[in-house]
């Protein structure tokens, strides 16, 4: 974990300025608030995930960062160098950043070598030839400096696009959807890969992807983005377990959302009761609740029922039905079967951990411009206090269980 | 930018003229022959219009509606008449036509020596003329839009219980409405252009008019004036052209859905079908065809003069290599630059520098005059006498005159290319530290080679077979081909015209062949190209688009 991922402490000072700051950065087309006030900060060696829905402005940040479009609004600063601010606007052929899209863009009309040593044209002649090779080597592709890019297999052109985009020694690397454009069973080899490539140069990157569990695979943090506003940054693990409100929970994993209550340092729900000590008494909330977080006995005199079922390979996922109405989801494993219109007692499973507790009704996105007050490991809002008590609230130790 | 503002100067300047008319041209004009030009103008373009819209919509509606003998074959041979120049068509029609052609001739042996015949030299046969080598830009529209945009229009009117007449009436046309108009303003704005067939027949336009004002009386302030009212008239046909268009600019590509299921022409009416077809053809293409290659093969003098052949074709493929370099040049920077910037500036720079094409050849030529003219005027202000330059006119006014001309041609067409190279490959280079010289010279000209070339075979070619800017602009002594076919036709020399003429179609052959097959290869394949009409812009850029998309 990093520094800045510490909630409520204040940043740590380190010697070396960040890789990279983002303050405030905005982009308009048009009507459209494309990128609205984006703030965050990426250390040395750190991997990003920008994460969110098509059209959230994720890949229009990782443009601005390449300066490929100018931002209206906010600072771009690289490795303590202002790149984008109220200075002007550095052009991207100056900014010594990497960056590699979905479809790989190699130069169709060049060679692996040449491809590679494209932005090596200020080194001489043996020099650019030693950074190709010691590249191809980096991704193991030694044998096929020769071929052209129609030669290669997807996976293999990613990694030419990668060592071309390494060569040069980028400041940042950017990588736009990488592997959206790889089937499922190359798509994880390619990105470990990628990750340990990346590992292994040291160098900082920011991913672009809309695929959650790559984003949880992938990032040391993530940034995860909606309607050009960040709506939560934190590591994989925090923003799983603690989503900040319902957008974020319903998009980071499955998620179904009760209506609870909290008495006396209890959180009631239709699945059970939980202990929260922490949380704000008396308030009508939200609680997130996973499949995994349910559980369910079969029982003629149960008051939820099966509504359906979806085989998923190993495990099979029951969508139960409450008495209220209200419907969560339970993961079991494939080997038990329970026929739909069953008659079941749900509860929430032995292993749950502490409940996330949201607000009763969805926000409109939090508005923060700095990161650092964004709440961390989770963040207990309550329809009363909902907008603006959420730091204060992440700062106190919020496990209810 | 400054490529936008050498492009626009000349029309400034017509403009300009038009904007502070002088009254003593203006009266002098009027009372010569200003009304009966204006009105010969209307009517050759009100006359030409209806033709190539019954002849070009018909004959796409029956290749596309109705199967019978020989349609495929033809559907693509009607064509072949835009590789046919107006002033080749037009003495090929004459001497055939004419009082001591065939067809006179056999006419008043069997009626007698006094028997009535139409004037041939007159607006009627000119439009006629033009009629059939421009309905090809109002056949090749309809056909896109009956097949693509008004496909399940119409079968949706037949199910419910509509005739193929009555469907076609009542789907089809307002659907083809916006692509029969922007096909009918290419007409027009050709139309305009020429001026050197319409001589043939005796007839009277504007642009008749700017030519023998400026050529006869090398009278420039008359010249430009008629220059502007000919602009005038290229505004009215594109504002009508818009206005045509109307809300269906907006349609959705239609789902074309499979196509039009042709219905069987039995018996007689599928001979008549192809009778008619073939008619249009051979009126508009193979007869003349075949006369100027039998005019070719019989005459003693097309030897002897093959030496002035030779000079002429140099001249032509000489101006023709410069301006396709030229325009392909500038159209790659052009392409290029909307690339690199997101400016504004920069993309209306690109908009203006393409409307070249949309303006009446003679009014380009007449407004190059015009700015050599100031030029030559601020030389002697500054003691430097080029003399002559205004009078004679030089190699360089004509090159820029097709410069302008044809720029959007190259502009359409590398900017069509260069649309394969997707973005994210140009952004690649930027951010691997390239400069936009080096991504342009290692990537985006490589990548965009066989646009470029086809772009500048299409300049070429437009180029070769260009002649009122030519005409217009030429020193003296210095002919190209069509120059010289036009002058031997003008004097009823036509065998010696005919093997200089036959180059020219040969030479524009070549990239309709290459239209007509991409066009059969559509046919089979997907519905791909949006049916939405083009801009009123070239008429060869509607080629060109053909071509690279």
């Amino acid at each position: 974990m990093t520094s800045s991922t510490e909630h409520g402490d204040p940043p740590a000072v380190t010697d070396a300025p960040p890789a990279l700051e983002v303050r405030d950065l905005g982009k308009r087309y048009g009507d459209t608030q494309a990128v609205d006030g984006i703030g965050f900060d990426l250390d040395a060696h750190e991997i990003l995930c920008l994460v969110g829905p098509s059209g959230c402005g994720k890949s229009t940040v990782l443009r601005m960062l390449a300066g490929l479009v100018t931002p209206d609004s906010g600072q771009v600063v690289l490795a303590g160098r202002t790149v984008d601010g109220p200075d002007g606007h550095l052009a991207p052929e100056r900014r010594g950043v990497g960056i590699v899209f979905q479809e790989h863009a190699l130069f169709p009309n060049l060679t692996v070598e040449a491809n590679v040593g494209f932005g090596l044209a200020g080194l001489g002649r043996s020099r650019r030839r030693a950074r190709v090779t010691e590249m191809l080597a980096l991704v193991a592709l030694e044998d096929h400096a020769a071929r052209y890019p129609h030669e290669l297999s997807g996976g293999e052109r990613q990694r030419v696009a990668l060592a071309r985009a390494l060569a040069p020694a980028p400041s940042v690397l950017l990588l736009d959807e990488p592997f959206a454009s790889l089937d499922q069973n190359l798509r994880v080899q390619v990105r470990d890969q990628v990750v340990s490539v990346l590992r292994a140069t040291g160098t900082p990157a920011v991913f672009v992807t809309h695929d959650q569990g790559e984003a949880l695979a992938l990032g040391d943090r993530i940034l995860v983005l909606r309607h050009g506003r960040v709506a939560q940054i934190g590591t994989p693990q925090g923003i799983f377990h603690a989503p900040v409100d319902r957008f974020v929970a319903a998009f980071m994993g499955d998620a179904d959302f009760l209506p609870a209550r909290v008495v006396d340092a209890v959180v009631e729900s239709e699945l059970g009761e939980r202990p929260a000590p922490d949380a704000p008494p008396t308030h009508a909330v939200e609680l997130v609740v996973r499949p995994d977080d349910v559980s369910f006995d079969v029982s003629p005199t149960g008051s939820a029922v099966i509504d359906g079922v979806e085989f998923q390979g190993e495990s099979n996922l029951y969508r139960l039905r409450l008495a209220s109405g209200a419907v969560v989801r339970s993961r079991r494993p494939h080997t038990e079967v329970v026929p739909v219109g069953g008659q079941v007692t749900a509860r929430f499973s032995d292993h749950h951990r502490s409940p996330v507790l949201i607000a009763g009704s969805e926000p409109s996105g939090p508005r923060r411009d700095d990161p650092q007050a964004l709440p961390e490991p989770a963040a207990v809002r309550t329809s009363t206090d909902r907008n603006r008590n959420a730091a204060s609230a992440s700062s106190s130790e919020s496990s209810f269980l | 930018m400054a490529i936008a503002v050498v492009v626009v100067l000349p029309l400034g300047f017509v403009v300009a003229s038009l904007l502070s008319p002088s009254f003593d041209v203006w009266s002098q004009l009027w009372r010569t022959r200003l009304p009966t030009m204006v009105l010969t103008t209307l009517g050759l373009l009100v006359m030409v219009g209806a033709g190539t819209l019954i002849v070009g919509g018909g004959l796409a509606w029956l290749v596309t509606a109705y199967r019978f003998p020989g349609r495929r074959l033809l559907s693509w041979l009607l064509v072949l008449p835009l590789a046919m120049p107006g002033y080749v068509l037009g003495f090929v029609f004459l001497s055939l036509v004419g009082f001591t052609g065939p067809l006179q001739r056999g006419w008043r042996g069997a009626l007698g020596a006094d028997a009535w015949f139409p004037q041939v030299r007159s607006v009627w046969a000119a439009a006629l003329v033009l009629t059939l080598v421009l309905y090809p830009y109002v056949y090749l529209l309809a056909r896109v839009a009956f097949r693509e945009t008004a496909a399940s229009a119409y079968d949706v009117a037949r199910s419910l219980g509509c005739t193929p007449w009555r469907a076609f009436r009542r789907a089809v046309l307002p659907l083809a409405r916006p692509a029969l108009a922007a096909g009918l303003a290419l007409v027009m704005m050709e139309t305009l252009t020429d001026f050197a067939t319409v001589q043939y027949f005796g007839v009277e336009t504007l642009s008749a008019g700017i030519y023998q004002v400026w050529r006869g009386m090398y009278d420039r302030d008359a010249a430009a004036e008629l220059a502007g009212l000919v602009l005038l008239f290229a505004l009215v046909v594109i504002v009508v052209e818009r206005s045509l268009r109307g809300r269906a600019r907006y349609a959705e590509p239609g789902a074309g859905g499979a196509g039009i299921e042709p219905q069987q022409l039995r018996g007689w009416r599928g001979w008549v079908a192809t009778a008619t077809a073939s008619a249009v053809l051979a009126a508009a293409f193979v007869a003349p065809v075949t006369q100027l290659v039998v005019w070719a093969a019989g005459d003693g003098r097309a030897a002897r003069s093959f030496e002035r052949i030779g000079t002429y074709l140099s001249n032509s493929i000489m101006l023709a290599v410069i301006t396709a370099v030229l325009v392909v040049g500038l159209g790659v920077v052009i392409a290029n630059a909307s690339r690199f910037s997101d400016r504004r500036m920069v993309r209306a720079a690109t908009r203006i520098s393409v409307a070249g094409y949309a303006v009446p050849a003679p009014v380009v030529a007449i407004g190059v005059l015009l700015l050599i003219a100031a030029l030559d005027a601020i030389l002697r202000s500054l003691g430097i006498r080029v003399s002559g330059l205004l009078v004679t006119g030089s190699v360089a006014a004509v090159v820029y005159g097709y410069t302008v001309r044809f720029l959007a041609l190259g502009v359409t067409s590398v900017e069509a290319s260069l649309a394969k190279v997707p973005d994210e490959i140009t952004q690649s280079a930027r951010s691997l530290g390239a400069s936009s010289t080096r991504i342009i010279a290692r990537l985006h000209v490589p990548l965009s080679r066989a646009g470029i070339a086809t772009a500048a075979m299409l300049v070429a070619i437009e180029a070769m077979k260009e002649l009122p800017i030519v005409l217009l602009l030429r020193p003296f002594g210095f002919d190209t081909l069509p120059v010289w076919v036009w002058q031997l036709a003008a004097e009823s020399l036509w065998e010696a015209a005919a093997l200089p003429a036959l180059i020219i179609v040969a030479a524009s052959v070549l990239p309709v062949a290459v239209l007509s097959r991409q066009l059969a290869k559509d046919e089979h394949g997907p519905v791909s190209r949006r049916p939405t009409a083009p801009d009123v812009a070239p008429a060869a850029a509607v080629r060109a688009g053909e071509l690279v998309s």
